[in-house]
């Protein structure tokens, strides 16, 4: 006795299409359903009763429920690079040739071997592995668990779809299209908000869709349908289909998912919305509870709403013959449904002690037995429900009923998710038997069921008044749309029973999908985890993909009566984003893989380089690391381009460098301030480098400051970071020394910077034809000049970092690869070569000069790197000075900056040894130097400054070495070359 | 790897139209002859406006893009922008140094550091709002005026256009750093393809 | 996402700001003269109210200003934002124009 298709003539199914015929494979077998079926309902229809195994025990599980809130059957949806893990049946729309897989079963659903765990299922309550696998090792242990656990299986391969982003700023976010939220919608809406309406289903309508209700004289479906086209005809309002609003955050900031059908490889399959909403309407509705006894878990156990749900939404009747269990009037409802299809209902199974006399007689007209006052004490089935055995509560008369269907009505709760993400308030209804919303945190409000209003005319009525507050709080006045007729089905009058009395507790399901049992939750009891968040981690209860949307409300019930405890005052756990689950690809949307990942910066002289062969990188920049010639490595162009520096003359554009022009009456005291050394004497045309400090007194920044003029500075900040620099002076010029005269303009971008270097250089700039005096007593190291080369403006600076003779010419960026190539036809006779960073690595490092954040730490102060003396003579405050005095400061074991000798090439990162193998410092740069010509590092050394001279011992990696401590500076340490 | 014409000075030319169609998305280089940034001491700002009105140029105003030739674009509290689309950077200075002292203000042409793109077409909106936040509904970003946000994760300047575009709708402008044209040449064309 | 007013450019997301820690911290100068306690305190010590906290951020992704914000820890509504020093609104508001 299985599920079956209901013929057309019976029930059409209005949310399928019985023309278009699908077909599909689930667990390997070939089904057909129809387009609009669920992947849950075309199982239905196909008479599957075994859709999935549970996640600890391997009970053979069947479709629970309609939606969200789908606990068991979880499925691996295609394979290969789009396989998407744990989705859920109910939620998946059928298409053509889709395959699934039920996860956490093997080899299939239905002859699963890991059921075998069920043999020893006694010693595997909540929690059991905080109390074994431990001895001798949980790592014995480990590789088998890992196998064994979890659902589905992860992708291996990158992800091929596209995702999107989408910002939207509305006045009025609504949530939920089914009544309430479509009223509340299509009166802001008629008043001119600008309205977002968002559902997650395919069409509008909510549970008219399904519930067979109907408003102002037309099917529900009908009657939403129109209703949503009115909607739409407003320009500034849009509804969203297939989307899901997953979280509420700060200030009416919404993230929702909208899933798009027909996703090529080109098109996005998911769009991501990232909405800011004036106000917000939550017409959420409600999810049904089950009721809790052994064996309830038995395929062929239902919702109640759920078999309506698949009766009138998919023409699919779930079983043959059923057994309705309830607390409430949707039981009735359920059975009047059944009956019509021509569907069995053997009994009602009521809890509440009265019937009305109409339900009576409307049963015994069908043939329904109603046993009023009574419970299933029991279900009975191995891989499907077979009978359920009944009791009156209190005891006395039992009997069994067979049956291959139960539907379960354990009372309703209102999805009050969203309005907890936003702060609101709940209390706990004593009539309504669950969590409802009360106060706000922000502008948001509940309508309809899920604020507590479970009849229709409520519903209506909340929708559209909510409507027309939302609107006037804004400003928008006008009519209020009508509230139309509706038909009432009434959902209240009900018990309050989290278990079932007398049960057995060990097998009677709480958490379908982690298998936690009503037992399971005394035991979290016993052991003193009586708080709801303890009860939450310690029984895993809640933490499977429908996250607990079927079980959090009578596990709190049960911890209650179980700790004398009201359910308000054992609370409800924290309710965090998302909704239901979401894929990585759509919150990652805003950074697309690949190229996008990231802004990427590009030199003004880039194509330049690009001709040249250049191997481009990113440092921050998109630059050159080498220009590899036939088939060099990067080790051997480095060092060939480093020697023709060294020996004839080097390009290497140094655009990126920070530029930040400075001006006013107080630049000078303001750049005291910023600087470790004194700038506001420096004279006009002289640069001086700096070092900046931040007030932990750590080097952040060393580089140059260039006088331009009277009051007026340009300053060259390390190209790594200049942005953050930038806000760094805007930092303390704004806040801490708003009164001094000055302003910064960042002009890094404005200036393309070529810089020629080595012996040759003056002779390369003097062919390009330049109107400055070159020569060494008319333009000397570390200062700059204006003038004209080769016919353009340029400003050039004699700075060095690589040690030999260097001019640093800034252009008008657009005017780099111009000059670049002017440079490369002037400097042939001169044996010009460009040269690239590795290359400009190893001249700096054999001169000693540092990279900060390479070869300086987060601890590293002037004193360490040789620059304590001009500290003293300073008056001025600057930033960091103070802690430059602090006890740790001024001791003698700190980190200083070294360099090492040795006959072995050294690598960064290598530890320095002391007599007893402990580390007392580490290599920070390393190179085989291209003037020295032997290998060379710079180290950061406890104590180094006094260890000139000394052998130590180098790790690196598990092997030993030797160096030899020595100055920083290991080539031309007088500087000879440089002021040439 | 694209070619970086931008560098090479050639008119960036259009990115993509959708389907060929530019009264869907019509995006475009635009070239102006000068962009200068003025970054203003206290003291020059005191009577700054009056100042500009006695050359013929537009006050800056707060969240503002005034004027069409030069056009005023409002950055801070004392920085704006002065774009001219024929006038070169030298001649803009020029003037601006006629009114304002060495010591009063940084006048720094930008020309070469920025780049501006104009955005226009039935479909704009739609591939604007994939990068950026910004609230582009028309009471709350109107025609004259300018915001400085994040677009594709860069600082940018969005201003909207007082004149309407070749093809007679609302156009907006994006004033960003140079150096990143490539990269956000990539996140058009990617986000363009979203658009169905 | 705080939705921030910046008193220049309008409400915008908390991503195009950057938090600047409290908002009243007293940098000791050099003639102050601190102790070694003091000045730590001054780099590490911060209250951790629940409830208003008084803070700066600084608007990196729009107009560059320094503001000051009042905001709850707990209930995270923004109570007031200025900037945090004083303000010149050389320039006319197209607001002001615009009579919003």
């Amino acid at each position: 006795m299985t599920g079956y298709r209901l013929d057309s003539t019976i029930n059409m199914g209005s949310l399928i299409d019985r023309r278009k015929s699908l077909s599909f494979t689930f667990n390997g077998t070939r089904y057909k359903g129809y387009e609009g079926d669920s992947l849950a309902s075309a199982l239905l229809a196909e008479g599957v009763m075994v859709a999935g195994r549970s996640f600890k025990y391997h009970r053979p599980r069947g479709v629970f429920a309609a939606d969200s809130q789908e606990t068991n059957v979880i499925v691996q949806l295609e394979t290969g690079a789009i396989t998407e893990p744990n989705l859920k049946a109910t939620q998946i729309e059928l298409y053509e040739g889709l395959v699934a897989r039920s996860v956490n079963c093997w080899p299939s659903a239905r002859f699963d071997l890991g059921a075998l765990i069920g043999l020893i299922k006694a010693f595997m309550p909540a929690g059991f592995y905080y109390k074994t696998f431990m001895w001798p090792s949980w790592h014995l242990f480990e590789s088998t668990i890992r196998r064994a656990a979890g659902l589905g299986l992860s992708p291996i391969q990158p992800d091929p779809d596209r995702y999107m982003v989408q910002h939207a700023t509305c006045d009025l976010l609504v949530v939920g299209a089914g009544p309430a939220g479509l009223m509340a919608a299509d009166q802001a809406s008629a008043l001119g908000m600008r309205v977002i309406l968002a559902d997650d289903k395919k069409q509008s309508g909510g549970s008219l869709l399904w519930n067979g209700q109907e408003v102002g004289g037309e099917k529900g479906q009908v009657w939403a349908k129109n209703k949503a086209q009115t909607i739409k005809k407003n320009l500034l309002s849009q509804i969203l289909n297939r989307t899901t609003v997953v979280g509420y955050y700060d200030h009416n900031f919404l993230l929702a998912i909208e899933y798009l059908p027909n996703a090529t490889g080109h098109s996005p399959r998911q769009k991501l919305w990232k909405i800011r909403a004036g106000h917000v309407i939550l017409a959420t509705g409600s999810f049904e509870r089950p009721l809790v006894y052994a064996g309830n878990d038995l395929p062929g156990t239902m919702l109640n709403s759920a078999i309506i749900h698949y009766v009138n939404a998919y023409g699919v009747a779930p079983g043959e013959c059923a057994v309705i269990f309830t607390t409430n009037n949707t039981g009735y409802e359920t059975a009047r449904v059944l009956t019509a299809m021509g569907v069995t209902v053997r009994a009602i199974i009521d809890t509440r002690a009265a019937v009305t006399c109409e339900k009576q007689a409307w049963a015994n007209e069908q043939g329904i037995i109603i046993y009023p006052h009574t419970v299933i004490k029991t279900a009975k089935g191995g891989k499907a429900v077979r009978s359920v055995q009944i009791e009156q509560i209190g005891g006395g008369k039992c009997l069994t009923l067979e049956c291959d269907l139960v539907g379960l009505s354990g009372g309703w709760n209102p999805a009050v998710h969203l309005f907890s993400q936003s702060g609101g308030k709940l209390e706990f209804d004593d009539r309504l038997a669950t969590f409802i919303p009360t106060t706000s945190a922000q502008d948001v409000t509940s309508v309809g069921s899920a604020k507590g209003a479970f009849d229709l005319g409520t519903c209506l009525l909340q929708g559209r008044d909510a409507g027309l507050a939302a609107a006037a709080s804004r400003g928008f006045v006008g009519e209020s749309t009508e509230v139309p007729e509706f038909e009432q089905w009434d959902k209240t009058d009900q018990d309050m029973m989290w278990t079932v009395p007398e049960t057995s507790l060990s097998s009677a399901f709480v958490d379908f999908q982690s298998d936690v049992t009503a037992a399971d939750i005394g035991l979290a009891a016993r052991e003193g985890f009586v708080s709801v968040e303890h009860l939450k981690r310690y029984t895993t209860l809640g933490m499977g993909v429908d996250q607990g949307k079927s079980s959090n409300i009578n596990a709190i019930g049960i911890m209650g009566d179980l700790t004398n405890r009201t359910p308000e005052k054992v609370g409800t756990t924290k309710f965090r984003p998302p909704f239901t689950p979401v894929t990585m690809g759509a919150m990652a949307a805003s950074r697309p893989q690949g190229e996008l990942l990231r802004p990427r910066k590009y030199m003004p002289g880039h194509n330049w380089h690009i001709s040249k062969g250049a191997h481009m990188l990113d440092y921050g920049w998109q630059r050159p690391s080498h220009y590899p010639i036939a088939g060099e490595t990067m080790q051997q162009a480095a060092l060939r381009e480093a020697k023709n520096v060294r020996n004839a003359v080097g390009v290497l554009e140094s655009s990126p460098l920070g530029k930040f022009e400075v001006m006013g009456a107080d630049a000078g005291k303001f750049l005291d301030h910023i600087y470790v050394g004194t700038m506001s004497n420096l004279k006009v045309g002289s640069i001086r480098y700096g070092l900046m400090l931040n007030e932990h007194g750590t080097i952040i920044d060393d580089g140059v400051v260039a006088k331009l003029s009277d009051g007026h500075f340009l300053l060259n900040v390390s190209s790594g970071h200049a942005d953050r620099i930038m806000d760094w002076l805007e930092e303390w010029r704004q806040c801490e020394w708003p009164d001094l005269d000055v302003v910064i303009q960042n002009v890094t971008h404005c200036w393309g910077a070529i810089t020629l270097a080595g012996p040759n250089a003056r002779a390369v700039l003097t062919a390009l034809g330049c109107d400055i005096p070159l020569k060494n007593d008319q333009f000397p190291h570390m200062r700059w000049r204006m003038g004209t080369l080769s016919g353009f403006d340029v400003r050039i600076f004699r700075v060095s970092f690589s040690g030999e003779v260097s001019f640093e010419i800034n252009i008008p960026s657009n005017h780099t690869v111009e000059l670049l190539s002017r440079i490369e036809v002037e400097g042939k006779a001169y044996g010009l070569a460009p040269y690239g960073i590795e290359a400009l690595d190893m001249l700096r490092i054999e001169k000693g000069y540092l990279l900060i954040g390479t070869d300086t730490d987060s601890s590293t102060i002037p004193q360490d790197i040789g620059f304590g003396r001009a500290i003293n003579k300073k008056a001025s405050d600057f930033i960091g000075r103070r802690s430059l005095k602090r006890e740790t400061a001024l001791s003698d074991d700190r980190y200083h900056l070294v360099g090492l000798m040795s006959d072995q090439m050294m690598q960064s990162g290598s530890h320095i040894l002391d007599q007893n193998k402990k580390s007392r410092g580490f290599i920070t740069s390393a190179c085989f130097g291209a003037g020295v010509l032997r290998p060379i590092a710079l180290a950061l050394l406890r104590a180094g400054h006094d260890r000139m001279g000394e052998k130590v011992t180098l790790y690196t990696q598990g092997t030993e070495s030797a160096a030899t401590v020595c100055q920083a500076v290991h080539f031309d340490p007088d500087g000879e070359k440089l002021n040439d | 790897m694209t070619d970086l014409s931008l560098r090479a000075l050639k008119p960036w030319g259009r990115v993509d139209s959708i389907g060929n169609d530019p009264s869907q998305l019509l995006i475009q280089m635009e070239t102006f002859s000068a962009i200068v940034r003025v970054t203003a001491l206290d003291h020059c700002l005191q009577n700054l406006s009056e100042r500009l009105t006695s050359i013929g140029f537009p006050v800056p105003r707060v969240n503002s893009a005034v004027g069409e030739e030069p056009c005023v674009i409002w950055l801070s509290p004392r920085d704006f922008l002065i774009l001219h689309k024929t006038h070169p950077a030298g001649d803009v200075i020029e003037k601006l140094n006629s009114i304002i002292k060495e010591d009063e203000a940084l006048i720094i042409d930008q020309t070469h550091g920025l780049g501006i793109l104009s955005y226009a077409g039935d479909r704009a909106l739609d591939l604007l709002s994939q990068g950026t936040s910004l609230d582009f509904s028309e009471v709350s970003f109107g025609k004259g005026e300018s915001r400085r946000t994040s677009f594709a994760h860069l600082k940018v300047t969005i201003f909207s256009f007082q004149a309407t575009s070749t093809i007679g709708q609302n156009m907006w402008m994006m004033v960003f750093d140079a150096p990143y044209a490539d990269y956000l040449s990539q996140w058009l064309l990617h986000a363009q393809k979203n658009i169905t | 996402m705080h939705y921030i007013d910046c008193p220049w450019c309008g409400l915008r997301d908390e991503s195009e700001f950057s938090y600047g820690g409290p908002a009243d911290l007293i940098r000791p100068t050099l003639a102050d003269d601190v102790s070694d306690q003091e000045w730590a305190d001054y780099l590490f010590t911060r209250d951790n109210p629940c409830g208003e906290h008084h803070e700066r951020w600084v608007h990196t992704f729009g107009c560059g200003q320094w503001l000051r914000l009042v905001r709850d820890t707990l209930s995270h509504k923004i109570l007031r934002v200025d900037v945090l020093r004083k303000k010149q609104n050389i320039f006319p508001n197209i607001t002001d124009e615009r009579g919003i």
